[in-house]
């Protein structure tokens, strides 16, 4: 049975070919009239991205972000490479523009998504004049965040640090760990998760590292 | 999606964390409560009836009571849901648009929502360069609340958490499609047992997802008045619809919410009683991009206006901007997905208009408009096969041992006092009813529970009354945990000095509440006020 059409149905014909109905004016003025649609749509979309740009840029519907300026690193945290990790959580680079109680190196730092108690990682830091430095690590505090103890190329340094906090996520600002010997390459950092605070909320064992701070001693 | 490890059962998307506890409480009903006591409480307010759209979270309990685990019990109807909505969108599509090829154009752009995100994305890769941003984005680029964009993708947003909406939309296209087809052949040798079924069929969406349910009655209602030739036809199926849907009502729904549920709120999300104070303009460049203004040129180029369907999906689009269709707002993304699906015929047609040209500068066109369309939403799906490293624990090794060896000793309708923790395991693991479930799921359901939220803070803090409160409320158990003790207050030492410690395990105390001779009848207790 031939089905009949309906509103809605597919069109019929192909797209774009001619019909004996299209005038010989319009056929003529086809190319140009093509040209300008794109030229419109062009246009359009390039305001629209620059719109959406200058949203992204400054938002003005959120509060304003104290003027602080973000502690100053030597080592970016996304310049570090892990060397080796333990589970199955995700390390990544995490933006933190949208916390506002803070400011962090370069706007983001690495997060240790999803880490359960007793994981660790391992991050070499890039080659650098061997010989003594003091370390510091710039970290993170939030309320799902874990207690993490850090070796440097195997030795334990500093005390561990407790990286709960309950004034939503803030950067912790240089955690001085002593004096450390670099070898000048493979020198390597490990982050371990030793426990959680009493008042830490789930997934409780997260940290996040925005970068290190090496002072030549 | 959802996967055991040896600590505990993840799920594989913040989304699915957040939705699937309560549908485990749900499903847990026909896993194990007696057919009886199916619909006489809802697991998480005992007051009230269970009047949610249970029909996907019916096959899961019944899977679980078969003796499936609850992983596959879940994870075996959302495949088969998801193959069926893949499959029937390409039909339904393929149908409108009459091309295989625009069927799929069609389909991919429908799950790639999203908008003008993904230009944050090129200014963050521009930031920190490197491959780890393309292997796993950082941010959702459909999900940026403090830029203005909540329209988010539907995989991730809807497909993947929200089970009754998985279910619903399959089944609404299969309606939809059947209609569609019957109608193209002026209903000739269609007999009226079809159309009844149909009907039927259409009414089922009342305990399957509700949302489906109104997009559809809409879209019929469309169709019909654009074929007023074949009103007799018609009338059959709506008359079985209607007849089987006010028995789905009176069976299921006699005790609604509260709540208003449609209410009056021009902008969407973009009103400013949401904290957005930019014009409405911006709101929808940001969370639609480009899709909007296409649709809107191919709606008038190829007068899609006289197409019911397409002019269906601009009424639901106008009319969520002008309504707030639940007491959470955001929860009008059920029907835009119906109006996103609809608007999708036009975009299409516009785009595969332009690619038909063969001269560059069209294909050109037609390809810039496709990538600004759906990069976003590629991202966000491409983000999503991550999951097996972003996933989230739900519960602990140790609180789903407790849930079983709870499960033991109690009675499927056994009545639980607790706090309302998001992921309390009580009813979402256990399968026991809760006086009081996660205030957040109540409120979105219109439910008032300021008066049993006040009794059950008194109960768990043992205070002058908390005896007769659990003897009236007929509370059967009492669990102290953290959230107990933090967020109500509890008085562990009340408890253990009046009460029968049964199981102490993962930082929970289960106590049996003594003298809870009778269980009140849904409504008295929270309708009293007390």
């Amino acid at each position: 049975m031939k089905e009949k059409r309906c509103p809605g149905d597919a069109p019929e014909g192909r797209d774009g070919e001619e019909t004996a109905s299209q005038s010989k004016w319009s056929r003529r003025f086809d190319r140009p009239l093509d040209l300008a649609e794109a030229f419109l749509w062009i246009a359009l979309l390039a305001v629209g991205t620059l719109i959406a740009l200058t949203v992204f840029k400054e938002d003005s519907r959120r509060p304003r972000r104290t003027p602080q300026r973000a502690a100053e690193v030597s080592v970016e945290a996304e310049d570090l490479r892990v060397v080796a990790r333990s589970g199955a959580f995700n390390f990544w680079l995490q933006p933190t523009t949208d916390f506002l109680s803070g400011r962090w190196s370069k706007d983001g730092q690495m997060f240790a998504l999803g880490a359960q108690k007793g994981d660790w990682i391992e991050l070499e830091l890039p080659e650098r004049e061997p010989g003594p430095y003091r370390l510091e690590l710039l970290l993170t505090r939030a309320a799902d965040y874990g207690i993490v103890s850090v070796s440097f190329n195997g030795v334990p340094i500093g005390e561990e640090i407790d990286l709960w906090s309950g004034q939503g996520v803030v950067p912790t600002g240089p955690l001085d760990l002593g004096r450390v010997e670099l070898r000048g390459s493979g020198d390597v950092l490990r982050l371990e998760v030793t426990g959680k605070n009493p008042s830490a909320s789930a997934p409780y064992f997260q940290f996040g590292i925005d970068g290190v701070r090496l002072t030549k001693q | 999606m959802l996967f055991e490890r040896s600590d505990g059962l993840y799920a594989g998307w913040r989304t699915v964390w957040a939705d699937w506890a309560v549908h485990f409480s749900y499903a847990n009903v026909f896993a194990y409560r007696p057919i009886g006591d199916w619909f006489s409480s809802n697991p998480i307010f005992a007051t009230a009836g269970f009047s949610y759209p249970f029909l996907a979270d019916a096959f899961s309990g019944l899977l679980m009571r078969a003796g499936m685990e609850r992983v596959w019990a879940f994870l075996l109807p959302s495949i088969a849901a998801s193959l069926a909505l893949v499959s029937l969108l390409y039909l339904f599509y393929a149908l409108l648009l009459g091309s295989s090829r625009a069927a799929v154009l069609a389909s991919t752009l429908f799950f790639t929502n999203g908008g003008a995100g993904f230009l944050l994305f090129a200014r963050d890769l521009a930031r920190w360069p490197s491959l780890q941003l393309l292997r796993f984005p950082p941010r959702e680029y459909t999900y940026l609340p403090d830029h203005g964009i909540q329209w988010i993708n539907i995989v991730s947003s809807e497909i993947l958490p929200q089970r009754a909406l998985l279910l619903g939309v399959p089944l609404a296209l299969l309606v939809l499609i059947g209609i569609l087809r019957y109608r193209r052949r002026g209903f000739e040798n269609v007999s009226n047992a079809k159309l009844a079924v149909l009907g039927v069929l259409a009414s089922l969406l009342l305990i399957t997802h509700a949302h489906s349910y109104l997009a559809l009655v809409l879209l019929c209602g469309m169709l019909f008045l654009f074929d007023l030739s074949h009103y007799r036809r018609w009338l059959v199926f709506a008359a079985a619809a209607a007849l089987s849907s006010l028995a789905l009502l009176i069976l299921f729904y006699d005790q609604a919410g509260t709540a208003r549920f449609v209410i009056w709120q021009p902008g969407w999300l973009a009103n400013p009683v949401y904290g957005q104070h930019g014009p409405l303009w911006l709101f929808l460049w940001l969370n639609w991009g480009a899709f909007l203004p296409i649709a809107a040129v191919s709606i008038i180029r190829f007068r899609y206006y006289r197409d019911p369907l397409v002019l269906g999906g601009v009424l639901l689009f106008v009319a969520c901007f002008l309504f707030r269709f639940q007491p959470h707002a955001w929860d009008n993304t059920k029907l835009l997905t119906w109006a996103h699906l609809l608007l999708c015929i036009p975009v299409t047609r516009y785009l595969q208009h332009l690619w038909s040209k063969r001269r560059a500068v069209s294909r050109c066109l037609a390809a810039i408009l496709f990538l600004f369309t759906t990069t976003a939403g590629f991202l966000e799906v491409w983000r999503l096969t991550r999951t097996a490293e972003i996933a989230v624990r739900m519960w602990s090794t140790e609180e789903i041992g407790l849930a079983e060896a709870f499960r033991s000793v109690s009675d499927p309708l056994s009545l639980v006092l607790c706090s309302d923790h998001h992921h309390q395991w009580v009813s979402s693991l256990s399968g026991r009813p809760v006086l009081l479930g996660y205030r957040g799921w109540l409120a979105s359901y219109g439910i008032d529970y300021s008066a049993v939220e006040r009794n059950v803070r008194t109960m768990l803090q043992g205070g002058p009354g908390a005896a007769e409160l659990m003897e009236r409320y007929g509370v059967e158990f009492a669990v102290i945990g953290r959230s107990e003790l933090q967020d109500y207050g509890a008085a562990e030492g009340y408890f253990r000095q009046h009460h029968e410690l049964i199981l102490e395990e993962a930082g929970y105390a289960v106590f049996a509440i003594r003298g809870s001779a009778t269980r009140e009848k849904p409504g008295e207790a929270g309708g009293a006020g007390k």
